[in-house]
Formats: C-alpha cells, structure tokens, sequence
C-alpha cells in the first residue's frame, strides 16, 4: 500500500492539513462522494415503499449496502445487518432492545469495562438502572487495560450480556474478542462489541470471533456521517421484538377485540424504523469497496507501522512526555495519545493545529478511563488511516519538539 | 451608538485550571474563536497558568494572529497578556 497514491483520492488534504484525527472521524475518498452525489442526483427516491421503477432502483442500492457490510464482516446473511445513524445509537438500540424483551431483567448483570467509550458504557449503565440489573466494570491496570484475566472470576449465571471496545479509542489496545467470547458463552451469556476503532482498521469477522453483536460507524470507516450498523446473530436477533415501533418495521397493524396488534416485519426491517439512512448507505458501500481494494491487512499493518513509529518518535522526546497506553505498537491499533508535561491538552491541539497538524485533545468520552490512568484533564490523540504516510508523524514530531524548546524546562 | 462608530471591545480569556470546567469547554478552543473573530484595534487580556498554558507558548501561538503584544505581567505562577489585534 502506498499512502503517497492514496492521499490523492482524499480532496480534503489538498488543503495542506496533516490530519490525525481518524479515530474521530475519516476523511472520504472522491468515489464516496462521488457515489452520493451521484444517487441523490439521479437515482434517489424513497425505499420500499414505491412501485415506480426508481423506488424500486434505490430499494435494491439500499438493501445491496446490506449485503456489501454483511460480506465486509462476513456475517452469515445480509439480513442481519441493521442500519441506524451511528454506534452510539446501534448500541442503545441493542441495550433497548434486550431490555425490552427482558434478555437483561431484575437481578440480571451486564459487564463492561472501566475503559470504555461512554457509548458503550452509559447505555447499559441506563438500562441496568431501569430493569434493576447490575452493570460490573473490569478494571483496567496501569497502562489502561482492562484487565480480561479477572473476567473468569467476574462473570457468573446472572451475566447476560458482556459489552466492551474492541478497540480503545484513547489507547489503541485491542482487546482478545474470541477469548472473552468463549468465556461469556461458558456462562450464556451474549457478547457484544463496540467495534467502531477497529472495525475500519482491521479485518474483522464476525464469525472468526465467536461475538454475538457488533456496533461499528460508516463516518470512521470512509463513509458519511449518518449511518451506522449494529450487527446481531440472526437466530439471536430473530426472537426479539424492536423496542422502538412505527414507520417501515411492521408486516401488518390490526385492530382487533384485545386493541391493537402488530405483526412485526422480518429481519433487518423490523429494527430499522422510519426512512432509513438511504444515500449514506450508498456511500458506507462505496466506503467499503474502496477498503476492500486496498485490503484489510495492508490497512492494519500499515496503521501498526505508523504507530511504531509515533511511540519511538515521542519517546526520543524524553520524559516530559506521557504516553498513555501499552508502549508495545503490535497491541495497538493506529492511535496515541499523550500528554506534554504541565501543558494543558488542549493547548497542545491548538499549538498542533497552528503547525498545520488536526489532532483531538480532552477526554475522548473515556472520563473513567482518562481518570485511572491519572490524566483528568484528557490528552492529546494522534489518530491514523490509510491517507497518513511517515512523513506525518515527522511533522507531530517536530512541532511536540519545537514546543517543548518554546517552554523550556 | 453613533451610526459608523465602532466603540473598541476588550475580550477576556482564561487559560487557567479553574476556567476548564467541562469536557467540550476547551479554553483553547475559546482563544482560538476571540482571536479570530477580534476586530482590528480591539485588545485581548488572557490570564494564564504557566503550568497549564505556559506564557511563552501563549505568546508564540498568538502571533500567529495579526495582534500585537502590549503588555505582560507574571509572578511566575500566573501572568496576565495583553494583546491588540491589528
């Protein structure tokens, strides 16, 4: 993979900007927005619901975007991919919707982990609270991560459900999804993954890994913002009944004696409510075909260089900085983020961004995680994607430099 | 106001532990807006930390903007700058 050749597809570099700050959110390839652009043109209509020929056009992209997420995962049927608007609604969705048909009830327990997007933390968090389950933490040790050898002792008959980041967002560290898989099965209980940081950098089979659900977002992964996917075995998914009603999820509503009754539509409709995301699924399968061409592998190995060459440049740096996380790059997806001693993270992204460098800086909504690793005020992440060459983590590394001689000690 | 007659703003930041106060309140984020929206002649007191936003690096990152500075006072804990925007 050249990432000289790939920064040409990506108009927004144009602009001069080193951009690191992919964890957050991708830049998008010409064919994405062209192939947007050129569906709202020209082939747009509503879906499912027309008999007119262009409905019916737009019906097939939209249900053949299912089909290219489903292959990307290497998910058993097309039908089990759910679009909604991102991870963090994937995620609630699925909370919601074990809530809902009481897979997590009264006396039940729900494992996350201490470091955790909010995302994945606060909707079982919620639910918990509502259903009067109990949400347990594993803890995470000095660099951040969680500690998974505890989860054995953790889990028990009233675990159903283990939620965690496969991939941090804050470290990088990238959790065994396979052996925390078995272990929940050990006790039947259903595991999901929060699979937006490595969905896009990795391959990820959902079959290879044994889970159960998985919650990943187009915006980080190439795609537009305003669609996500929530990923859930169809046996698993095909007993549940969608906690949120209306519009495109139902076969037939009937007024009977007993009141209203609904007969749910199949899978993925029946989760799918309202007019879904329809020229933002064109573009996640756009997205995908443009990562498929250059191969999941390159991307990972790519990405595990880039961050090799991070750890050592700001390690030359000496010790008034602080990276959090595993030091070891072959654990760690394409993020890093640090900290400048007695400099205000922010600060830092600012100075960043007057040399020309896009970096996030705060507290990543991981404030648990941020607070055990003893970093309250946040950090400063360099993220990467395909687009990010050396040469990128040269110029980070000579403007770390050029501040740290501008304080002086 | 007199029509055409611009009176010269005075814009306070602090870039101090106290002024952050939540996850999406960034001071920097604050600094970067003022001095861009700031108004030829209008001048900006940023009272800063040295061990959250030391003033050297303040100093630096402001002249990235057309200003000038017209005062600075520390103690060498806290400082307080003063910058006009040209």
């Amino acid at each position: 993979m050249d990432c000289g050749i790939v920064k040409l597809d990506f108009p927004e570099l144009e602009r001069g900007v080193t951009y690191l700050d992919s964890a957050a959110s991708s830049l998008k390839p010409r064919s994405v927005i062209e192939a947007m652009k050129s569906f709202m043109e020209y082939r747009y209509a509503n879906v499912h619901r027309g008999v007119y020929t262009i409905s019916m056009e737009a019906s097939r992209a939209y249900e053949g975007a299912h089909e290219v997420v489903a292959r990307f995962i290497n998910a058993r049927s097309w039908d089990e991919v759910i679009f909604v608007r991102n991870t963090t609604e994937a995620i609630q969705l699925l909370a919601l919707t074990l809530a809902y048909n009481k897979v997590v009830g009264e006396g039940s327990e729900v494992i996350v982990t201490e470091a955790d997007h909010h995302s994945n933390m606060l909707p079982w968090v919620r639910v918990a609270r509502m259903v009067g389950a109990k949400v347990r933490l594993v803890p995470v040790n000095d660099y951040g991560v969680p500690r998974w050898e505890l989860l054995e002792e953790i889990v028990s008959e009233r675990t159903k459900v283990i939620a965690f980041s496969h991939a941090s967002n804050v470290t990088g560290y990238v959790s065994d999804a396979r052996r925390i898989a078995r272990i929940a099965h050990s006790v039947g209980a259903l595991v999901a993954v929060d699979g937006a940081q490595s969905v896009p950098h990795m391959r990820f089979d959902v079959r290879e890994l044994e889970v159960d659900f998985a919650a990943f977002s187009g915006h980080k992964m190439l795609g537009p913002t305003g669609i996500g996917v929530l990923w859930g075995r169809r046996d698993v998914m095909e007993s549940l009944e969608p906690p949120l009603g209306g519009g495109g999820t139902v076969k037939r509503v009937r007024l009977g004696l007993d009141g209203v009754t609904v007969e749910w539509d199949d899978l993925p409709w029946r989760f799918e409510s309202g007019t879904p995301p329809i020229v933002e699924a064109v573009g996640l399968a756009e997205a995908i075909r443009y990562l498929e061409r250059v191969g999941m592998e390159n991307v990972e190995m790519h990405e595990r260089k880039l961050t090799a060459y991070t750890l050592r440049r700001l390690e030359e740096l000496g010790d008034r900085i602080r990276v959090l996380g595993p030091r070891d790059a072959s654990l760690k997806l394409g993020i890093v983020s640090f900290n400048v001693d007695n400099i205000d993270p922010s600060m830092v992204g600012l100075w960043l961004d007057q040399h020309g460098i896009a970096v996030r800086t705060g507290l990543h909504c991981a404030h648990i995680l941020h607070d055990k690793l003893g970093a309250p005020n946040g950090s400063v992440r360099a993220s990467f994607y395909i687009y990010n060459c050396l040469e990128d983590v040269d110029k980070l590394g000579y403007s770390v430099e050029e501040l740290l001689k501008t304080v002086g000690r | 106001m007199l029509s055409g007659v611009r009176v010269l703003a005075e814009k306070r930041i602090e870039l101090t532990k106290e002024a952050w106060k939540t996850c999406t309140d960034k001071p920097s984020a604050r600094l970067m807006v003022t001095l861009e929206e700031a108004l030829s002649g209008d001048v900006i007191v940023i009272v800063g930390e040295e061990d959250f936003a030391p003033s050297s690096m303040v100093m630096k990152l402001v002249s990235k903007w057309p200003t000038e500075i017209i005062d600075f006072d520390s103690d060498g804990y806290s400082y307080v700058l003063k910058v006009r925007k040209l």
